[in-house]
C-alpha cells in the first residue's frame, strides 16, 4: 500500500499542467490569493479555446438513482444476522453452495454473484477496485429526493449548489478549457449545479446536429448586428444564454463521432443506458478534451419489491458496463477514477413484498486511478438490532464527503475542503 | 354552461383587456396565435366568458376531438395513453382541462413502465372528469388507482409487512409537501392506513395486455389496529370492508390541511403563471382553495382572474417543457401530424406524459429546461421538422404563404406572425433579415419567385426562428 500510495504522488506532481506546479498550487497562489475566482461566464464567453494538458485527472460519478441495496450487492455475508434478515433475497456465503451464492471479498463481504468483472478487478493483485461499506451521512432523510439533495451538495445546502461546482471553483483558473465538466443525464445535476459553468446533454451522439452551419451564420449575424434589446426578464436572459451554450457545446464537441467509435482492447459496453453513457465517456477522455468530471445516472434502484429478480439486471449491467470502460481505457485507466453513489441504502430485513424499504448507510464503489483496491473500508457497525438505526437500517459509520475528498485531494490533485465539504471534519478512510 | 351559470354575473375582478386575453392564450391553452380558432372563440365570447366556459368544459361540444381520440389508438398499448393526451392537447376545445390534466397527471406522477399503459389513459380521463372538482375528489381517485397502485406499490402493502412507498410520496408530493411537519413515524402510520388497498387486472388473451385494471379493497390484508398520525388524525382501526374507509378518512383530513393548500396553490401558480410565483398571489389562490374547501374549479378561477396573472414580469416567462413545445408549434401552424411520429419525437425531447421514472414529475421550473441537454434536441426537432423529415407530418407552407413571399424580410415577417406573439429584440428581427436576404442574394432569387425557389429558404428559416430562446417560451 505505501509504494502504492507514493507512486501516486508522484504521479500526481508531474501530471500537473506542465509548469512543474500542481493545480492546488495554482489554486492557493493565483486564485484566492488575489480574491477573485476566475470563474468563466459562460461557455460561449471563453471563444479563445484552452489547450488540455494530456494527462487530466478525471473523476466519474456514477449515481444509482432509487436507493441502491449495497446489503446485497456487498453483501455482509459474514455477519451473523444477515441471514434471517433476508431469508428469501440475501446472497449465499460464498463456496455454501445455496441459490444466490455470492463471489468472495473478504471474511465479512460478498459480492453479488453478478458482479463477475468487478469480483475480478477486486481481487487482482494490483487491485484498484474498492468499496467503502456502511456510508452515508447523519442526521439522515429517506426521502428520495431530500437525500439525493444532500449528496449531491454534501450537505452544503441547496443554495451553495453542487460539491463538483464547488470544486469547479475552487480549482478554476484562466486556463481553464470551456467544458470541465459534462454531464450525461438529461438536465444538470445538482452536484455540477452552481456558478461555475457546466453542461448537460442526454448522450453525446446530440452533440451531431443537422442544421448547425445556419445556426452559426445566424448567431454571428446576431452578434454584429445593432439594435434595441429591451429588458429581459431573469428566465429570458437563462433562456439566451442557454441557446448560446448549446452552440458552443456543439462547436466544442465536433470531434466527436459516437456512432462510429470503436472500444479498444475487444471492450464490449452493454447497449444500455449505462453501457453507452460509459462508453460515449470513453470516447471524450480519449478525444482529451480536458473534461474532468462526467456525471452519469442509473436508474431504477428503488426495489421496493420482488428484489431478488430486478436487482439482479441492475447489477449485471452495472458490472458489465463499468468492467467495459476500464477494459476500453486501458492504461488511460491511471488518470481516471469511477465512485458510484446512491441516495441511501436500504432496510436491513426484507419486506413482505420480497424487497426492502428506504434504510440509511449504504457503499460507494471506487475503481481506477491509484485507487488501493482489494479491500471493503469502514468500519462495520453490525446488524444486530442494537446496531440498527432506527432498529431498521444499517448504521452509517464512514461519511461519503470524507470519500469524495480523498478523491478531489489525492486522485485530482486537490481542493480547498473547506469550501467543498464545508463544517466537515475529516476522518480519514485511506481508500485513495 | 349550466344554465345558472349564464344567469349568474361572472365575478369581474378585472377588466377583460388586451394582455389578460393574450396571457390566458399563452397559459390555459397549449397554443394560440390570431389564426387559432381558440383566438377566435376568445376573442369573440370575451376572456372573462372564455374563462367560464372552460372551466365548465363538458358544456363545450368536443365531439370532433374525442372521435379522434377513440380512434387514434389503442389505449392498452404501451403509448396509448400518452397518444390519447397529446390528441386532446392538440385539438380539444377544452383547452384548459387538458392543461388541467397535464398538470395533474405530472402532480401524481405515474410511470407507465411500471403500470399497465390502460390504467394511464383511464387515469387520465378521470382526472379529466374531476379536474375543477374538489382536490379531496382528485386525491381519492389517484390513490385508487391502478397505476398509482402499480407505481407506488400499493398492491404488496399489507398487515405485518407495509410498504411505505406510497404512504412517504402521498405526504411529500400530494398532499401536506416535505415541510409539512411529519415524521418517519407517521410513513409508518400512514403505509399501514393503506394496506390491503390493490388493483385486479384484467387481461386481453388476443393481445395479452392488460385490458382493464380497477381497484379493489382486500380486508384480508389491512391491518386493523389502532393508527396514529402526529399532526391530529386517528383511527381506532376497523376490519372487513370498513377498513377501506380509514384511506379515505385519511385523504380527506390530509386534503383539508392548511400545508396542503399552500403547496398545492403554489404548485398551480408554477404551472400556470410563474416559476416564482409572489407568494402574495400564492396566498390569495391557497385562500381560495381554502374558502372553498378544496373546490379546483373555484381554485383555478381565482388564479387566472389574480391581478399578478397577466402582469409583464409574467408575460413570456415560463419556458415550454418538451411536450408542450412541440405541442404548441404544431398547433400555431394547424399541424398536419402523425400523431403516434408525433409523440415519438416528444419521447426524443424526454417530456412525454407518463414517462417520468421519479414521482417528484417533470420539473415545473423552465431553468430546468433550459440548457444544452433540452436544447439539442429540440433544435433537431425543428430541423427536421422543418424538412418533412417526421413520418406523416407535413408543415401546410400553402396555409402560411396562400401568396409566395417575394422577399427575405415578407419572410421573416410572416413566419414570426404565426410563431411569436410579442415582438422580439430588433437585433434578432435584424439578423433573421439578413439570413434571408444573404440566401436571396446567394441563390439569385428572382424578384417575382416561384414557391420552389423560396421553399428551401423557408425550411432554414422556420429552423432558425423555432431555435429562439423566443419560441421556447410562452
Amino acid at each position: 500500500m505505501t509504494s502504492k500510495r507514493q507512486q501516486q504522488i508522484t504521479s500526481q506532481q508531474t501530471s500537473s499542467d506542465g509548469s512543474g506546479a500542481t493545480r492546488r498550487t495554482v489554486l492557493k497562489a493565483g486564485v484566492l490569493a488575489t480574491g477573485a475566482l476566475a470563474i468563466p461566464e459562460s461557455l460561449a464567453a471563453r471563444s479563445a479555446i484552452a489547450q488540455p494538458r494530456g494527462n487530466t485527472k478525471v473523476t466519474v460519478v456514477l449515481f444509482q438513482h432509487g436507493g441502491a441495496d449495497h446489503l446485497n450487492l456487498y453483501a455482509p455475508t459474514g455477519d451473523a444476522n444477515y441471514a434471517n434478515l433476508r431469508p428469501t433475497i440475501g446472497v449465499g456465503t460464498p463456496g455454501s453452495g445455496a441459490a444466490g451464492e455470492g463471489l468472495p471479498m473478504d471474511a465479512m463481504f460478498s459480492m453479488h454473484p453478478a458482479m463477475l468483472g468487478t469480483n475480478h478487478a477486486f481481487r487482482l493483485q494490483n487491485s484498484t477496485c474498492a468499496v467503502v461499506h456502511a456510508c452515508g451521512y447523519s442526521p439522515f432523510s429517506r426521502s428520495h429526493f431530500d437525500s439525493m439533495d444532500l449528496y449531491e451538495t454534501a450537505l452544503a445546502g441547496i443554495a451553495k449548489g453542487g460539491w463538483i461546482n464547488r470544486h469547479l471553483q475552487v480549482t478554476a483558473t484562466p486556463q481553464d478549457v470551456p467544458v470541465r465538466a459534462l454531464a450525461l443525464t438529461n438536465s444538470v445535476p445538482l452536484s455540477m449545479k452552481g456558478l461555475y459553468p457546466c453542461y448537460s446533454v442526454a448522450g453525446t451522439e446530440e452533440l451531431v446536429y443537422s442544421g448547425t452551419s445556419d445556426t452559426k451564420w445566424f448567431l454571428n449575424k446576431l452578434a454584429q448586428v445593432s439594435g434595441n434589446v429591451e429588458r429581459m426578464l431573469p428566465e429570458q436572459q437563462t433562456a439566451y444564454q442557454a441557446q448560446r451554450d448549446t452552440f458552443a457545446l456543439l462547436d466544442r464537441f465536433s470531434v466527436l463521432d459516437p456512432a462510429n467509435y470503436a472500444p479498444a482492447n475487444g471492450a464490449v459496453y452493454p447497449t444500455t443506458h449505462v453501457g453507452k453513457h460509459l462508453r460515449q465517456i470513453a470516447e471524450v477522455i480519449k478525444a482529451d478534451l480536458g473534461v474532468e468530471f462526467f456525471a452519469l445516472e442509473q436508474h431504477g434502484w428503488d426495489h421496493h419489491s420482488n428484489l431478488v429478480a430486478k436487482l439482479g439486471v441492475n447489477v449485471e449491467d452495472l458490472d458489465k458496463a463499468v468492467t467495459a470502460f476500464f477494459d476500453d481505457l486501458g492504461a488511460a485507466a491511471n488518470n481516471v477514477v469511477l465512485v458510484t453513489m446512491s441516495e441511501f441504502g436500504r432496510t436491513a430485513a426484507e419486506n413482505g413484498s420480497g424487497g426492502t424499504d428506504h434504510g440509511v448507510g449504504g457503499a460507494m464503489l471506487l475503481r481506477g486511478g491509484y485507487v488501493r483496491g482489494g479491500q471493503v473500508y469502514g468500519t462495520w457497525p453490525g446488524l444486530a438490532p442494537a446496531a440498527l438505526v432506527g432498529g431498521h437500517s444499517l448504521a452509517a459509520t464512514s461519511d461519503f464527503r470524507d470519500v469524495l475528498r480523498e478523491v478531489l485531494e489525492v486522485h485530482m490533485g486537490g481542493t480547498d475542503a473547506q469550501e467543498v465539504f464545508p463544517g466537515r471534519v475529516y476522518q480519514p478512510i485511506g481508500v485513495l | 354552461m349550466s344554465p345558472e351559470h349564464v344567469r349568474r354575473a361572472s365575478p369581474v375582478l378585472r377588466p377583460s383587456d388586451e394582455a389578460f386575453g393574450k396571457q390566458l392564450l399563452a397559459r390555459a391553452t397549449f397554443g394560440a396565435n390570431r389564426f387559432t380558432d381558440v383566438t377566435h372563440d376568445l376573442r369573440t365570447m370575451g376572456a372573462q366568458h372564455w374563462l367560464e366556459q372552460q372551466l365548465h368544459p363538458d358544456s363545450i361540444d368536443d365531439s370532433i376531438c374525442e372521435a379522434l381520440v377513440e380512434n387514434v389508438v389503442d389505449p392498452t398499448s404501451g403509448h396509448g395513453a400518452g397518444v390519447r393526451l397529446l390528441t386532446r392537447a392538440m385539438y380539444s376545445r377544452r383547452q384548459l382541462a387538458w392543461r388541467m390534466v397535464h398538470f395533474l397527471n405530472n402532480h401524481f406522477s405515474t410511470y407507465r413502465r411500471h403500470t399497465a399503459g390502460i390504467s394511464e389513459a383511464n387515469e387520465d380521463d378521470k382526472f379529466y372528469s374531476r379536474c375543477f372538482k374538489n382536490f379531496s375528489n382528485v386525491l381519492l381517485m389517484s390513490a385508487s388507482s391502478p397505476a398509482m397502485i402499480d407505481f407506488l406499490d400499493s398492491g404488496s402493502n399489507v398487515a405485518g409487512n407495509p410498504n411505505e412507498n406510497y404512504a412517504r410520496e402521498l405526504l411529500e408530493l400530494h398532499t401536506i409537501s416535505v415541510d409539512g411537519g411529519y415524521t418517519e413515524m407517521d410513513v409508518a402510520e400512514l403505509a399501514r392506513v393503506f394496506t390491503g388497498w390493490r388493483r385486479v387486472n384484467v387481461s386481453d388473451p388476443v393481445t395479452n395486455r392488460v385490458a382493464d385494471s380497477y381497484f379493489e379493497f382486500d380486508p384480508s390484508r389491512h391491518d386493523t389496529g389502532p393508527k396514529a398520525l402526529s399532526f391530529g388524525w386517528s383511527t381506532p382501526g376497523y376490519s372487513g370492508p370498513a377498513g377501506r374507509q380509514e384511506g379515505g378518512e385519511v385523504l380527506a383530513f390530509l386534503a383539508s390541511l392548511t400545508h396542503t393548500a399552500a403547496f398545492f396553490s403554489l404548485k398551480l401558480c408554477r404551472y400556470f403563471v410563474s416559476d416564482h410565483p409572489s407568494k402574495a398571489m400564492v396566498s390569495r389562490v391557497r385562500e381560495a382553495f381554502t374558502r372553498s374547501s378544496g373546490d379546483l374549479r373555484t381554485t383555478v378561477r381565482a388564479l387566472f382572474l389574480d391581478p399578478e396573472f397577466a402582469a409583464s414580469s409574467n408575460v413570456r416567462s415560463k419556458t415550454f417543457d418538451g411536450f408542450e413545445y412541440i405541442v404548441n408549434v404544431m398547433r400555431r401552424f394547424k399541424g398536419d401530424c402523425d400523431l403516434i411520429a408525433i409523440n415519438d419525437r416528444i419521447a426524443k425531447l424526454r417530456s412525454q406524459p407518463h414517462e417520468f421514472h421519479v414521482p417528484t414529475g417533470y420539473p415545473e421550473i423552465g431553468a430546468a429546461w433550459q440548457g444544452p441537454g433540452h436544447l439539442l434536441p429540440r433544435w433537431q426537432f425543428a430541423d427536421d421538422y422543418a424538412n418533412n423529415r417526421i413520418t406523416g407530418t407535413i408543415v401546410s407552407w400553402q396555409y402560411i404563404f396562400p401568396v409566395t413571399p417575394s422577399t427575405g424580410t415578407a419572410c421573416v415577417n410572416r413566419l414570426l406572425e404565426f410563431l411569436v406573439d410579442e415582438p422580439l429584440p430588433e437585433t434578432t428581427v435584424r439578423a433573421l433579415t439578413l439570413f434571408m436576404n444573404n440566401r436571396f442574394a446567394q441563390h439569385a432569387v428572382p424578384n417575382d419567385p416561384y414557391w420552389s425557389q423560396v421553399y428551401p429558404h423557408v425550411r432554414a428559416l422556420l429552423t432558425l426562428i423555432l431555435q429562439l430562446p423566443e419560441t421556447q417560451m410562452h
